[in-house]
């Protein structure tokens, strides 16, 4: 009993608009305010950056700007797997406190269902942020971008959303091993710290562990050194996307894996 | 005063944070994570300079190690629990306890900066001085008893800030944004990421209107000597300007709040 | 064949542990001591189509595990399981059409709005014709009186109203079972006998099978002929309510303030269930004892401040099963 994606989009449709009139029913501003606030908080971040590489040439091959194109790169990716992954960062509430049997008695996927119901619009803020950064940082970049650059930009993001997505699935489905610990804000942080800054400033050691094993350097670093041309046009972008079907497929055979595990020893 | 219920509030906080052995596992990676590309993005930035705006790297990667243990210290979060017990009213019950309110969460917070310190502050800075091959000392030891001073009164200030901010997230309605600019400028001007004297003119202005830098740089400065030990003083001065200033401020919102929640009933 | 059929069914859980104190949680640092617990252990039971159980147990005796089994969500340790001829975890989305469930602690309605978007929701899930699902929320909003709070958001609603949104919600899509998980914890007499009367009337008019649980006597009293007893894991008792009462060496309690506190051989040949100082509470079986009688026996010999007849709770009915409880004679 699979339902399309057309029944499944309606599902989505129909929980974002139930999710907007619920934050709205306490306050009309919060919800705007929210959005202001994220968008402000990760524009102090692209401004950290720039305090920090005022006074430097740049780091690595890479000038100030184009650092700050991988930070946007990366929060675009964020925010769209996000929007969608978000009901995941509840996985210890879903497991210890039992919220899981809520759509484990529904005739659904749990997890398509709970991305339906969770899908959160107001990732729009991470997106608007990363689009006016490139906006502005463009003109800097040294760069003249034509068609063919802007939809390896797009295959890129997409890459990277699913690698994200599959990045959140992943240690969200550890909460059916530990109940009441996952490795969400491990990865979180994993993913929050070493993606700031170009592969290159790392050793050898460190690159290979974020190339193969948690592999964020897909998330911006090889795409933008592709879009900068570092590297070949086509290569990089391919590749991410490819990585991030892969992931996303062994993320997905994760969490089958940890959900029959919950029912089976779980409380 | 009787310390005792303070005390025991302190202990159940540490015993509760060490009872989630995974929660402390990952607490001391996060740490690890976050710390790594801090001192690889220094060092690639100074490849080929000797010193930038004053500083060289080895005082630049000792400036990134202490002032992040400086933060373990100083990290005292949860404004939005006296917020909370304020617009819920249940601070009427608080007022009848034998106990003070505010100084069991100032206690918990103690037990929270206690457990936090040695399971992650203190693992994370082995770990980054290894990692940086060795901190330069401190310019006197002079120098380095201030900076432990200094460290301390930062840790006042940053009490008063939470105590602060927790009652004036009471008067004013829209937290959220608040917090979340509070939270970027914390990131910008206390000095926990960017040394201030990387900063714009400009910037170094703002940041002196808020009292983040007076917790989180100014020890670090002392212990590199960018405060010089004559300047102390001065600076010491700063930080007890801001602990009696946000304690004076708090309080008043702090009897006002009480006044309306016990005469208006929440 | 039986709509449900248990057959030796069991469930085990395995819970990690760490000693006491700081030293304790250190050493959890390490190493995780872990223990079985058995929840469910090993018990037998068919439900026929149409019936309506009242499924009783103090607090930790395996009905939620129970009824996460049959709803698909927990897998049996071992044992067999079949809901309308399907093993309800292999076939969760199949079984998942055919139950509705509702659990007392949490909601399955949205906090924040109002309980119609809740079953469009729902609507939509179960892909319930518009025809259909008008008139089901026309009964519903007559009998279980949702209209009084149809347009308000759920947070504000009363616990007793909530949970009749919620009974409305687990049966909109037909169901043939329901399982109630301890609908009415925390509601009034009140609400709790409109919610029976709303449950005995879908139970004979749709044919909804029912299974209730509580750890509360007197909800199933006057809606459930038959009623499964379960505690530790085990099934103590499975049958006609009126055998369970005639099973019990109690089938009355009775409280009785004394004005001082009696010595403590005063009461030989009583069942003495409960003392606490000059509150002392008595069993006793309407059928060999008249309440009469004995309270003039009790007030002939000691100062009586105060009596109070009451039903027995689970908790009394569950200790005389279990060789007639400490303090009988």
């Amino acid at each position: 009993m699979l339902n399309s994606a057309k029944w499944w989009l309606g599902l989505g449709w129909m929980s974002l608009k139930m999710r907007v009139a619920s934050q709205i029913s306490y306050n009309r501003w919060s919800y705007f305010s929210l959005f202001i606030a994220q968008m402000l908080s990760y524009l102090s971040d692209m401004a950290l950056v720039w305090a920090m590489f005022r006074a430097f040439q740049g780091v690595d091959g890479w000038s100030l700007y184009q650092v700050i194109l991988l930070n946007a790169i990366y929060l675009m990716s964020y925010g769209i797997s996000q929007a969608f992954t978000v009901g995941l960062w509840d996985s210890n509430d879903l497991v210890a406190n039992g919220t899981l049997d809520d759509y484990l008695i529904r005739p659904l996927n749990p997890l398509v269902h709970l991305m339906a119901r969770n899908f959160n619009v107001g990732y729009l803020s991470h997106l608007t942020t990363a689009i006016i950064t490139i906006a502005v940082i463009y003109p800097h970049l040294g760069v003249a971008w034509g068609v063919l650059h802007w939809v390896f930009l797009a295959v890129s993001i997409i890459g990277a959303s699913l690698i994200n997505a599959a990045l959140t699935i992943f240690p969200a489905a550890t909460s059916f091993i530990w109940t009441r610990q996952s490795l969400l804000s491990l990865i979180q942080s994993i993913r929050f710290s070493f993606n700031k800054y170009p592969l290159g400033i790392y050793p050898t050691v460190v690159r290979i562990f974020l190339t193969v094993v948690i592999p964020i350097a897909f998330l911006n670093y090889y795409p933008a050194a592709s879009l900068l041309g570092k590297a070949p046009l086509a290569l990089w972008p391919l590749i991410t996307l490819a990585v991030g079907v892969l992931m996303m497929t062994a993320a997905l055979a994760f969490w089958r894996w940890g959900l029959a595990r919950y029912s089976s020893s779980g409380s | 005063m009787n310390l005792r219920p303070y005390l025991a509030q302190m202990r159940g906080v540490i015993r509760v944070n060490f009872a989630y052995p995974a929660r402390v596992w990952t607490g001391l990676l996060y740490g690890f994570f976050h710390i790594i590309p801090q001192v690889f993005v220094w060092r690639a930035l100074y490849a080929g300079k000797d010193a930038v705006a004053g500083a060289t790297l080895p005082e630049m990667l000792t400036y990134v190690v202490l002032s992040n243990l400086v933060g373990f210290v100083t990290w005292f979060n949860g404004a939005s629990y006296i917020e909370q017990r304020m617009k819920d009213g249940s601070i009427g019950l608080d007022l009848l306890r034998p106990v003070s309110m505010r100084g069991l969460f100032v206690a918990a917070n103690l037990g929270d900066v206690a457990t936090s310190l040695v399971m992650y502050g203190l693992p994370q800075t082995l770990l980054a001085i290894v990692l940086v091959g060795g901190i330069v000392a401190p310019v006197s030891w002079e120098a380095f008893g201030l900076f432990l001073l200094t460290t301390l009164l930062g840790m006042g200030v940053q009490i008063c800030w939470m105590l602060f901010l927790g009652t004036f997230s009471y008067w004013f309605i829209n937290t959220w944004l608040m917090q979340w600019l509070l939270q970027a400028s914390w990131k910008l001007l206390s000095g926990a990421l960017v040394p201030l004297w990387l900063l714009p003119k400009w910037m170094l202005t703002i940041a002196r209107l808020l009292p983040f830098q007076a917790s989180q740089y100014t020890p670090v400065a002392v212990y590199l000597g960018r405060i010089p030990v004559s300047d102390v003083p001065r600076a010491i001065l700063v930080q007890v300007g801001w602990i009696i200033g946000l304690l004076a401020l708090h309080s008043l919102m702090w009897h006002r709040g009480i006044r309306r929640i016990v005469v208006l009933g929440g | 064949m039986p709509l449900v059929q248990a057959r030796d069914l069991r469930k085990v859980f395995i819970r990690h542990t760490h000693g006491p104190g700081i030293r304790g949680a250190l050493q959890g640092l390490f190493r995780r001591q872990s223990e079985p617990v058995v929840a469910v252990d090993g018990i037998d039971f068919d439900i026929e189509a149409g019936e309506f159980i009242g499924f009783i147990g103090p607090n930790g005796a395996g009905k939620s595990t129970t009824i996460k089994m049959l709803s698909g969500i927990l897998v049996p340790t071992s044992g067999e399981l079949k809901v309308d001829g399907l093993v309800p975890h292999r076939d969760r989305r199949i079984n998942a059409r055919k139950i509705g469930v509702v659990f007392g602690q949490r909601s399955q309605l949205w906090w924040d709005l109002p309980i119609p978007e809740s079953y469009n929701l729902l609507r939509y899930i179960y892909g319930i014709p518009q025809a259909d699902y008008d008139e089901r929320i026309a009964y519903f909003r007559d009998l279980l009186g949702l209209d009084e709070f149809w347009t308000q958001p759920v947070r504000e609603l009363s616990l007793g109203q909530r949970m009749r949104g919620e009974v409305g919600a687990a049966l909109l899509h037909r169901p043939k079972l329901l399982y109630l998980d301890e609908p009415t914890i925390g509601m009034d007499a009140l609400v709790k006998e409109r919610l029976r009367h709303f449950l005995v009337d879908t139970n004979r008019r749709d044919g909804v099978t029912i299974l209730l649980t509580t750890h509360d006597l007197d909800e199933i009293e006057r809606s459930c002929r038959r009623v499964m007893l379960i505690n530790r894991g085990k099934l103590l008792f499975d049958g006609q309510l009126e055998n369970l009462r005639a099973e019990c060496s109690a089938d009355t309690v009775m409280t009785v303030l004394f004005g001082e506190e009696p010595p403590a051989d005063a009461f030989e040949g009583l069942q003495v269930l409960e003392r606490d100082g000059a509150r002392v509470t008595f069993g006793f079986r309407r059928g060999t004892t008249a309440s009469g009688d004995l309270i003039n026996a009790l007030m002939s010999r000691y100062t009586v401040r105060d009596i109070k007849l009451t039903e027995p709770s689970v908790d009394v009915v569950v200790s005389s099963l279990y060789g007639g409880g400490e303090g009988s004679a």
